[in-house]
């Protein structure tokens, strides 16, 4: 039986304009047992890989995350284009598990992009936010196995397993 | 990040029931969700140009700064952190809504 996983339309972070139309997200459970962290994805169609936003890696990873050197990295790292700023990124295996409605979860790892965060570390109050408020993007490399169903009129966001998926 | 074999990497699994963890932390951000799409004009309305964080099932608290907010959040114990809702900016003039509805 093909799974659903519903998301919902809500306003884009950050800085959602009034005008703007609402933006699809759904919610993801990332991490190990050990450190789960709940995410909200926004569904990304023209991003390749997914990518974890800084704010929602520093609460997967603390520390560890803002202390990174990107710059030493030697595998699974370059400069890459995110928006119109050349950044880079780190890709990480990272488990990423979806929840249906029953309480099935269906569950996929693969390597998840954890951005550089500018500046490298969090901002202070009165500092420009660099590009910490980044939502965290669900790329393509998911999207691939799951059919998305999306509609404003009435409001619905779905992601259903498509049959092809291993 | 995790241990997986190689022949699970990139493939989409069923992996059966949620852990009880994962299910808590869910339900509690279904609650929060749930509580700021009941509230989100009021909220609007009240906070603007600020962010929100929503936990508990519908406790709000407001900041011009969304990284205090996170130091909020990390006090929290693991479910309650998990789920709670990490809002947009408040835009201003309000949003219309009647897509929630």
């Amino acid at each position: 039986m093909s799974r659903r996983f519903k998301g919902l339309l809500r306003p884009h972070r950050p800085h959602h304009h009034a005008d703007a139309p609402l933006a699809p997200y759904v919610n993801v459970i990332v991490g190990d047992p050990d450190k789960l962290s709940s995410v909200d994805f926004l569904i990304d169609t023209g991003t390749d890989f997914t990518i974890l936003g800084p704010r929602d890696a520093n609460d997967l990873l603390g520390d560890a995350y803002t202390t990174y050197d990107f710059r030493g990295a030697t595998s699974g790292i370059g400069p890459i284009t995110i928006g119109e700023s050349d950044t880079r990124l780190v890709r990480s295996l990272t488990q990423l598990q979806f929840i249906d409605d029953d309480g099935e979860s269906s569950t996929i790892v693969i390597p998840v992009g954890f951005v550089q965060p500018i500046p490298a570390k969090r901002p202070k109050e009165g500092q420009e936010h660099g590009n910490w408020l980044m939502p965290s993007l669900l790329g393509r490399d998911v999207l691939q196995h799951f059919d998305l169903r999306l509609s404003y009129h009435p409001p619905s966001v779905v992601l259903e397993e498509a049959s092809m998926s291993g | 990040m995790t241990r997986s074999t190689d022949a699970e990497i990139g493939k989409l699994r069923h992996t059966g029931p949620a852990s009880e963890q994962a299910l808590a932390v869910r339900a509690e951000h279904d609650r929060n969700l749930e509580f700021f799409l009941a509230h989100q004009g009021e909220l609007f309305a009240k906070h603007p140009k600020q962010f929100l964080l929503i936990h508990s099932g519908g406790e709000v608290v407001a900041s011009p700064n969304p990284f205090e907010l996170d130091d909020l959040r990390k006090t929290f114990d693991d479910v309650t952190r998990g789920g709670a809702l990490l809002e947009v900016e408040i835009p201003t003039p309000m949003i219309a809504t009647p897509f929630f509805r």
